[in-house]
């Protein structure tokens, strides 16, 4: 994945008040069953039961620490001094969105590690051809033991995808990963098409929700495909055509 | 002490336990004197990574009213391969599979380390998981079409031999039939006639084996999945569903000027509820009912389609003005003991800038396990994200869901059962554990707990029934055993046990290692579920003066002073937190309900009443972080002395996360510091709350919502008014110090609060 596919967009203040930021699936997915950093659970007991004289709260800080802002108050304390005790975050990579969120050093945050050798491929704009070459090698891999009906609603979607690529209505983070999810399906990595189908649909659902199920069916049927299929004669040869709909 | 600090934890860790006391006293009268009862916190499926599951049946103790499940604090004869249970004293041979144990052979279960264990067995066929949506049309079109995409999504999250159905309702109820091919059918009902479970059986062609071979291919004996056109597999029927989710309308049903759209909403679940009761009995299901407004027509309504009428409020509720209230509550726990008897849970998503109803429906949710999410409208990330964090996965890439829970309590014979609160129903299960005192839902041994998450917790009640003096028993332990049936996600049929014990102590001369057992906030929570469950059947007062009433009789127990002298009060270290949760917990949403609507309240004790210890004790009081150049994050005094000029502050309610930046680096951000090269320090002071708070944003269920805010700004009133109100305008001169921002309330503050206890728990005449 991306670092791109990892992003962090507001929420939709006009429909919901304090509506909180949208996370990229990538981000979810990366963020559960990841490690936990220490949270935020600790609590102060109050100075009436320890014995201190007064309630001046948030005053651990030693006293030679002065409360008020130090010597220029329009100011905040240059870098020079009053420097914080913590790791200066390393610099993320460009995220999309109105919110800066800079990865910190904690493993949770997958923005750096994800950032492969494929980050070429990022600046490259994929080619509908090729892609839909790939998505019909597989449609008609099935074609032989897949329901005729199935087969041509699959059709029917990616015609209709290929339509919306063509006619510029697919963005170019859908494209890009399209791209990414056929070469997966071409290596025969099913389950890492299939998670990308699922991160296209849920971070872009309003442009690939009519034909993105069309895509789901078409890895969920050539998994189940006998390996031998999926390079018969009639197949190899539609990975050679550049020709797009391919019809019974 | 800090050893029992770790012990508390480890046990946490391990067991997903927490008791009010790591030592119990051991005599009736004298656990009655602590105040705080014997219970515990218990969270079920607490995430395990490093626990594998056994895959063998459980060996169980042959008494017939016993049958508990061997553990590591049973005695075992190796050699005369005999096991005693340790709860009835039964001497048991061991079945054949294990000739081969040895004391350096043991079987996993009577390894210590193993006090928690999970077995996976056989239990008939592998049954699928079932989703049956139901979903409102009656909305506006912008919502209906991101409830649309969001279903449509959400197709692609479902496990994938899970079975799916969908209703649709408005003025009518629409059932459709899921089929691979031709032209899509539904079987409508009208929203206003109420029909039996059978007669709505009987109109969707379910009882009779005409249904079956319905596609005119052969049948597989077994196979439910055929049966049924209302539920089909996902990986069959995704494309045409994904069409026919893409095509809702909006209910066509013209809303005339000044009134409600007519919405069944009772007539629609009580559909789901009788398609899947004779359909699929006894399997995991969940029923998602997605609403965009209250039930206006049929049974359990609760509003009329008038819009001069508004939907009932508080005032209306006590002036007891709420026409609908008490027949759709009714209507809808029937429903929901229907739904819960079967094993399926129902979740609720409402979104709607007004009440929908949550008040009547919640039971929906509250007995079978269910989820409730509330937003004011389906395009919001709050909802998108919460639904999707339904279908979430953890670090084996499994569902974080499970389904058709039944939960089974053993106590040694000093200890009873007297219930639990949390989001589950009694299976009436007598048996000789079962104590006469019912705590929440009591007088069983046996809960059925339709859907769980690894956060589900209840919390769990027990009585000390050895009499005043009695010798301490033999051994001088006190064990409970919890045994939790359910179907994991990967529709394996699991049991996980877990065993507990904790010594006895003579109170009388042990209560100081009593005291310092005491785990302040596991019985902040279970005093708090206590306290909420009675709130919803008792006066809102009579709940605040049983909960002062507990709180200063635990301080005159454990309190050190001088008699009539209240300024030489003090509190233990293991007690020093609890008096704040107290008083936090009566300003609470969950016990002050004026403040908010039915419904609100509703879904607050929602959550409440199921989150695990850690998050339930961020709803009584909230955490309150601190940001600053003066050094590292620290939790501050939730007090408004802590909002200070130089400070960020983070503050977590569970339902809301806000980020408040005092004046002065209001002022610094406003001028674009943050910007410039040689205050990058400035700048990374302000991203660090942002950091925590997205760790927290990115995991909690439901999504909480996201303040970002600063000295008077409008959006401070949520900092404002959770903080204590030290300073008000009544005493800001009395003070003679002039930290901290004053609050315009008259609030009892905590300082009162304290001082107040303090003399009430140092008087003799008390």
């Amino acid at each position: 994945m991306e670092a791109e596919d990892l992003y962090i967009k507001p929420g939709n203040q006009e429909r919901g008040w304090n509506d909180p930021p949208q996370f990229s699936y990538g981000l979810q997915t990366a963020a559960q069953g990841g490690p936990k950093r220490t949270p935020l659970n600790k609590r102060v007991p109050p100075p009436q039961l320890t014995g201190s004289p007064c309630p001046v709260p948030g005053a651990f800080p030693s006293l030679t620490v002065p409360m008020t802002p130090p010597t220029n108050p329009l100011a905040p304390p240059p870098c020079s001094m009053n420097t914080p005790p913590r790791p200066c975050p390393v610099a993320a990579p460009p995220l999309g969105g109105m919110m800066m969120m800079a990865a910190t050093p904690p493993p949770p945050f997958p923005v750096v590690e994800h950032t492969d050798s494929a980050s070429s491929q990022s600046e490259s704009e994929p080619d509908v051809d090729d892609v839909v070459t790939l998505l019909n090698w597989a449609l008609t891999a099935c074609r032989p033991t897949v329901k005729k009906q199935v087969c041509n609603d699959v059709a029917k979607r990616l015609k209709l995808f290929e339509d919306m690529w063509k006619s510029g209505k697919l963005s170019l983070p859908v494209r890009r990963r399209m791209n990414g999810l056929v070469q997966e399906l071409k290596s025969c990595n099913w389950d890492a098409a299939d998670e990308i189908h699922r991160a296209l649909i849920v971070d872009h659902v309003n442009e690939v929700s009519q034909w993105m199920v069309g895509v789901k069916r078409l890895i969920a049927e050539t998994r189940n495909l006998n390996p031998d299929l999926l390079h018969t004669p009639e197949v190899d040869q539609s990975l050679d055509t550049s020709s797009t709909a391919n019809s019974d | 002490m800090a050893t029992y600090q770790e012990f508390i934890q480890q046990n946490e860790d391990r067991d997903g336990v927490r008791f009010s006391w790591n030592l119990w006293p051991s005599s009736r009268l004298e656990a009655t004197r602590l105040v705080v009862p014997v219970s515990c916190l218990f969270t079920p499926l607490k995430e395990r990574p490093d626990l594998p599951p056994v895959q063998y049946e459980p060996v169980l103790c042959s008494r017939a009213n016993c049958k508990a499940v061997l553990n590591p604090l049973c005695q075992v004869d190796y050699r005369a391969k005999i096991w005693a249970c340790n709860f009835c004293f039964q001497r048991n041979p061991f079945p054949p599979s294990y000739a081969g144990i040895s004391d350096v052979n043991q079987p996993a279960e009577l390894m210590p380390q193993f006090s928690t264990i999970e077995y996976v067995v056989q239990r008939g066929p592998p049954t699928p998981l079932i989703f049956l949506y139901v979903v409102d049309t009656c909305l506006e079109e912008e919502d209906l079409q991101a409830l649309k995409e969001s279903l449509q999504m959400s197709l692609s999250l479902l496990p994938p031999n899970a079975l799916v159905g969908l209703i649709t309702f408005g003025r009518m109820v629409q059932v459709h039939e899921l089929s691979c091919e031709g032209i899509s059918k539904s079987y409508v009902f009208r929203g206003t006639k109420e029909l039996s479970s059978k007669q709505i059986q009987e109109m969707l062609g379910l009882t009779n084996s005409a249904a079956s071979g319905h596609q005119g291919r052969p049948m597989a004996p077994q196979d439910p999945a055929v049966t049924c056109r209302f539920l089909q597999p996902v990986h069959k029927v995704d494309m045409n569903l994904t069409d026919l989710l893409g095509e809702l309308q909006r209910d066509p049903w013209p809303v005339p000027q000044g009134k409600r759209p007519l919405r069944s909403t009772g007539i629609a679940l009580s559909i789901a509820v009788g398609l899947l009761e004779g359909t699929f009995p006894n399997t995991g299901a969940r029923v998602m009912m997605f609403t965009g407004g209250p039930p206006t027509q049929g049974p359990g309504m609760v509003v009329g389609d008038e819009l001069k009428t508004p939907i009932r409020s508080w005032h209306d509720i006590t002036k007891d003005n709420a026409r609908h209230l008490k027949k759709a509550t009714k209507y809808y726990e029937a429903l929901a003991n229907r739904a819960a008897v079967n094993g399926h849970s129902i979740d609720i998503y409402a979104c709607a800038l007004d009440q929908t109803g949550l008040l009547e429906m919640k039971c929906l949710s509250n007995l079978t396990g269910g989820h409730i999410a509330m937003g004011d409208s389906f395009n919001t990330s709050l909802f998108k994200q919460t639904f999707q964090r339904v279908f979430s996965k953890d670090y084996n890439g499994e569902f974080c869901m499970a389904f058709g829970g039944t939960l089974e309590v053993k106590t040694s014979r000093e200890l009873k059962v007297s219930g639990a609160i949390g989001p589950c129903v009694s299976l009436n299960a007598k048996g000789p554990c079962i104590s006469e005192n019912e705590v929440g839902v009591g007088g069983t041994t046996q809960w059925k707990i339709c859907s769980l998450s690894p956060s589900t917790t209840l919390a769990m009640y027990f009585e000390v029934v050895n009499q005043h003096n009695a010798p301490i028993p033999q051994g001088g332990r006190g064990a409970v055993q919890f045994v939790t049936q359910y179907q994991h996600s990967n529709t394996q049929k699991r049991i996980r046990v877990t065993t507990v014990a904790r010594n006895w102590a003579d109170a009388q001369s042990q209560i100081q290692h009593i005291e310092s057992s005491f785990d302040q906030e596991a019985s902040a929570v279970v005093m708090a579920r206590l306290g909420v469950f009675r709130a919803e059947s008792e006066e809102g007062p009579d709940v605040l003066r049983w909960l002062d009433r507990q709180l200063i009789r635990l301080c005159q127990k454990f309190g050190q002073f001088n008699k009539d002298d209240p300024t030489s009060f003090k509190l233990s270290e293991s007690l020093s937190l609890y008096p704040q949760f107290m008083f936090h917990l009566r300003r609470s949403p969950f016990l002050q309900v004026f403040n908010n609507s039915p419904d609100e309240c509703s879904y607050y004790r929602h959550h409440f009443v199921r989150q695990d210890l850690t998050q339930s004790l961020i709803m009584i009081q909230p955490i309150l972080y601190s940001y600053s150049f003066h050094g590292p994050p620290e939790p501050v005094l939730l007090d408004s002395g802590s909002i200070l000029p130089d400070r960020i502050l983070l503050m977590d309610t569970f339902f809301q996360l806000v980020i408040y930046h005092g004046e002065t680096i209001a002022q610094w951000r406003k001028a674009g510091y943050q910007e410039q090269p040689e205050y990058e320090n400035f700048k990374h002071l302000l991203i660090a709350p942002l950091d925590d708070a997205q760790e927290i944003l990115q995991n909690r269920f439901p999504m909480p919502r996201y303040i970002d805010t600063e000295h008077g700004g409008s959006q401070a009133r949520f900092l404002l008014s959770k903080v204590n109100p030290s300073q008000t305008h009544n005493n800001l001169y009395s003070w003679g110090q002039e930290t901290g921002a004053p609050i315009l309330t008259d609030d009892v503050s905590l300082q009162v609060f304290m001082d107040h206890l303090k003399k009430l728990a140092v008087s003799s005449a008390a």
